[in-house]
């Protein structure tokens, strides 16, 4: 078992007393053996931790277990971290209990609204091992932070800057990773544009990192959030159809197949080294240059440094160009911002004046036909969303973005939404006889995000790039795809559902980004490929598609092979080298290396 | 049930000979009869892709006002190798939304066999016609048809086997490239932009009050993108109205484009606050917003605010205890709705009012 636990005395000093306390962190997601409960990563910037979460869709799953030493015996107070996701005058829906050496602590937790310490009981515990098992009630998505055992009965702290404080303490973790791995290239996240930027740079010779916090790689198209990939191959199509998906329904298991697909191709090249399960969690620089990322593993605790000359940012969300303070834009910007109004939509397409209504995110889902009639339990905690909707599988347009939430600090939030949507939406199809055989067979418990930060590159691609067909000296993506952006359909009628949303298409035949768009305009040494590249809100509906992003991402690859030839940064590519870079990029339909000078 | 029966005989003959003129149309959802008297005028004429001509656009009106437009549209409709030519006249709002559609004289509408629409497929016709979210808006023609399952003997558009499946239930069976040419002709974008183009050019305080009496949300959002500034000063009732009982898009509107002037009275701040219950929840969120933004909140404001604090969910709480933190306001109902509000089961949020209250209003 790899866990954390540290056990330290605590000596304070109070009326010229002595008194020690003994205390022991065990973080859930560390644990030996998870049972049926997932490890989630997602939300680690909001709330401060990954967390084991019971995804059992309505039936309660197998326990999670640990056992640790414990140095010294004692009456413990145990305290679990977790959330009432869905609080209300009901009972939660993810309760759970936990066990101590097989015995059951009489709390029932996952109670408490908010990410808070709840008190589970006090234990009289012997030194050595000691066994922790979780105990999930209900199948409905209990979570668990961590558990904290403690012979002081003060409370662990809930705030999430003096909690981040005491857990580094709690945990006796240094400052600075306790590794350091130096890369040519490295890439953080593990989509299709990620993916793609690793194989074009290391096919060149570069060796790569390619840290991604999953255990599969894809994003969306990975089996675990199941989006079909669309667009077009540009220049990179012998690297894309590695990485790719077949075109079928969203939500299909085939996924799978193509996940194995992808995997075999990207651990085929000795020169990338793949780290999943790693979660990136700071950027370190030295004025405008990056100087190494750090990333954590998600259930070991473990972390790593990755020094390199440049890094690509293509975890989505921006997160490296945000911790490294890179530009970026949030939003949908106003209608006159760059002039791109698509009139019969009016202010569903580009709003008079800014505002945070970016496309939203979206939880795809499945059901199955059982042998015979099965139950589902009563949800009243899902009602207040679902409404009287009846659904049997979720599409593309189940979707949320609203006003106040925020595609980033409120994932979670919306993640939690989407899955009230889903359970209320499918215990009101249940009551109909069509229905009584169905059960689910696949929820995704990731949401898969259509957009959010994008970082400012020296170029801003937007809607006119393609109503005027632009073509650029240095066009690295193509695509013939149509221009769609969502809005909400309760915008426009109040009765429909807040969590299904509409398209809006603008056809074109044919339209290019830059390679200006795919580097920082602030970070000298930062690279962006994926939804966060450099663009408007509306610029982003059309290219936000894996293949399209893939192509970003290969693009990117290959400009990291000029940089490290030259010693120089991304700008420089398109500065000094563009003629190079191009007939490089051309070369790309065939397996042309070109191995970088050192 | 007589004059389902009627209808119905009606629609049959009019699958054998077609529409004569000076009948009501088929399919017409404006609260008016169209009568002989009325004036037609040529508006505008569009040429698309694929037309045999081009489409001409006409305003419909009378003695008083303009009513509606139409299109007698003459088209061919494709599959791969088989072209058919429908005949068709459609209607459109004053913004440019579909009401409806009619035959025309002697050119009943066909299927691709030869078959006459049937009752239920002109029925069907209207239904889908109505939808502005059909999934015909994001097909292209190619993908209408899963290929695979076409037979060589099969009339293509005949062949519903080889529709694809979620296209299925949307169209008109055996007419699916009708559907679908008819589907984007009656939510054309161009042919939109040229009705509301030439409708503003019609606009004046007579047609505003007809678009406010109409009920049509089209109609009233129309207005509401009209409204000046001195619009909001001096007609208080006509937006304060839209935000009770307009879509949620129109609302987020109104309350964006509230005047400065406006929002810094006391009175307004209070009827706005009295409204929050009745908005959804992006409004909500809009409203608390312009009084985060608004130079000076009133106590009267506040305190009506309060009464709602138990609808509002995490963020917008959080932007309320923005608002009154620092101890600005310490009216007693003020206290007593945060007190509630915080010992209200049904209320999610609860938690975050903790501290609130312990740090602002307890000794």
């Amino acid at each position: 078992m790899i866990y954390r636990i540290v056990t330290f005395l605590l000596v304070s000093f109070f009326s010229f007393q002595l008194s020690y306390a003994q205390r022991v962190l065990i973080e859930a997601e560390s644990f030996d053996d998870p049972g049926g409960w997932v490890v989630d990563p997602q939300f680690v910037e909001q709330m401060g931790s990954p967390y084991l979460m019971a995804h059992g869709m309505g039936t309660p799953v197998a326990n999670a277990h640990t056992k640790f030493k414990l140095d010294e015996a004692g009456e413990y107070h145990i305290w679990v971290r977790s959330k009432n996701w869905a609080p209300g005058d009901w009972e939660a829906p993810g309760r759970f209990q936990v066990a101590i050496n097989g015995q059951t602590l009489p709390e029932t937790l996952g109670t408490t609204p908010g990410w808070s310490w709840e008190y589970a009981g006090k234990v009289s515990l012997k030194a050595g091992a000691t066994e922790i098992d979780l105990i999930d009630l209900t199948g409905f998505n209990g979570r668990c932070d961590a558990i904290f055992f403690s012979t002081d009965e003060s409370t662990p702290p809930r705030g999430n800057a003096e909690l981040a404080t005491w857990r580094m303490k709690e945990s006796n973790e240094a400052s600075s990773p306790e590794e350091v791995l130096e890369f040519d290239l490295v890439v953080v996240g593990g989509g299709i544009a990620g993916c793609a930027s690793a194989i074009a740079a290391a096919e060149q010779g570069l060796k790569v990192a390619l840290i991604h916090d999953r255990p599969v790689l894809g994003g969306n198209a990975s089996s675990e959030i199941r989006v079909h990939t669309l667009g077009i191959y540009g220049h990179f199509e012998r690297i894309l159809r590695m990485l790719d998906t077949e075109h079928y329904p969203n939500g299909s298991p085939e996924a799978y197949q193509d996940e194995i697909k992808r995997h075999k191709n990207v651990e085929k090249y000795e020169n990338i080294h793949l780290f999943t399960n790693w979660r990136a969690y700071d950027a370190n620089t030295n004025g405008n240059r990056i100087e190494s990322v750090d990333a954590r593993h998600t259930s070991e605790g473990k972390r790593i440094r990755f020094v390199a000359p440049r890094f690509v940012d293509s975890t989505g969300d921006g997160w490296i160009g945000f911790w490294a303070g890179a530009d970026f834009m949030y939003g949908r910007e106003s209608v006159d911002t760059y002039g791109e109004a698509y009139e019969e939509w009016g202010e569903l397409w580009s709003p008079e004046e800014a505002d945070d209504f970016v496309m939203g995110s979206s939880v795809l889902w499945r059901t199955v036909k059982a042998d015979a009639y099965t139950d589902f339990p009563e949800v009243p905690w899902a009602e207040e969303v679902a409404q009287s909707h009846e659904a049997t599988e979720g599409t593309w347009k189940w979707e949320l973005s609203r006003l106040d939430l925020h595609q980033i600090d409120d994932a979670e939030e919306i993640r939690d939404h989407m899955l009230k949507a889903i359970y209320g939406s499918f215990a009101n199809a249940k009551k109909t006889e069509a229905s009584k055989d169905l059960k689910f067979e696949w929820i995704s418990y990731l949401i898969g995000k259509r957009e959010s930060r994008r970082l400012v590159g020296d170029y801003i691609f937007t809607f006119n790039d393609v109503t005027d067909l632009r073509k650029f000296e240095d066009s690295v993506v193509m695509e013939i795809r149509e221009i769609d952006v969502h809005y909400q359909q309760n915008l426009t009628d109040e009765s429909k559902p807040d969590f299904l949303s509409e398209a809006i298409f603008y056809k074109t035949p044919q339209y290019y980004i830059p390679y200006r768009s795919l580097y920082s305009k602030n970070i000298d040494n930062l690279f962006m490929a994926g939804r966060n590249f450099s663009c408007s809100h509306i610029g982003l509906g059309g290219p936000r598609v894996m293949r399209t992003t893939g192509q970003m991402g290969a693009a990117v690859g290959i400009a990291a092979v000029i940089c490290e030839k030259y010693g120089i940064d991304p700008r420089e590519v398109y500065t000094d080298h563009l003629e190079e870079y191009m007939i490089l990029i051309e070369a790309q339909k065939t397996y042309n290396t070109i191995a970088p000078k050192k | 049930m007589k004059s389902f029966k009627l209808v119905g005989l009606a629609l049959l003959w009019l699958g054998l000979v077609g529409k004569e003129h000076n009948q009501n149309p088929l399919f017409f959802e404006l609260p008016l009869q169209i009568e002989d008297s009325f004036e037609r005028i040529e508006m505008a004429e569009l040429m698309e892709e694929g037309f045999i001509e081009p489409i001409s656009i006409a305003l419909n009106r009378d003695s008083e006002r303009p009513l509606f437009y139409e299109s007698t549209i003459r088209t061919t409709v494709c599959d791969d190798e088989i072209c058919e030519i429908m005949y068709i006249k459609l209607y459109w709002d004053l913004v440019g939304d579909y009401v409806g559609y009619d035959t025309v004289a002697t050119h009943p509408l066909t299927k691709f066999d030869h078959e006459p629409f049937t009752e239920n497929d002109y029925s069907k016709l209207h239904e889908l016609l109505n939808n502005d979210g059909s999934i015909l808006k994001f097909k292209q023609k190619s993908e209408l048809i899963d290929k695979e399952k076409i037979k060589a003997s099969d009339v293509v558009d005949g062949t519903t086997g080889a529709t694809a499946l979620e296209i299925k239930d949307e169209v008109v069976e055996g007419a699916l490239y009708s559907s679908y040419t008819l589907w984007h002709l009656s939510h054309s974008g161009k042919i939109k932009n040229m009705i509301n183009e030439h409708t503003e050019k019609l606009y004046d305080s007579s047609l505003k009050n007809i678009f406010i009496a109409s009920g049509r949300t089209g109609y009233k959002y129309f207005v509401i993108q009209r409204l000046t500034d001195q619009d909001y000063i001096s007609d208080t009732d006509l937006w304060t109205g839209f935000l009770i009982s307009d879509i949620p898009l129109a609302k987020k509107k109104i309350l964006n484009n509230i005047p400065n002037l406006l929002l810094d009275k006391e009175s307004i701040q209070l009827e706005l606050a009295a409204l929050f219950s009745s908005l959804d929840v992006n409004s909500r969120t809009v409203l608390l917003n312009k009084f985060q933004d608004a130079q000076f909140v009133y106590e009267s404001a506040i305190e009506e605010l309060s009464k709602n604090i138990y609808l509002m969910n995490k963020n917008q709480t959080n932007v309320f205890l923005t608002l009154i933190e620092g101890g600005l306001f310490k009216g007693d109902l003020l206290i007593s709705n945060l007190k509630t509000a915080y010992n209200n089961t049904k209320f999610a949020y609860g938690y975050l009012l903790e501290d609130f209250i312990k740090n602002n209003y307890e000794d």
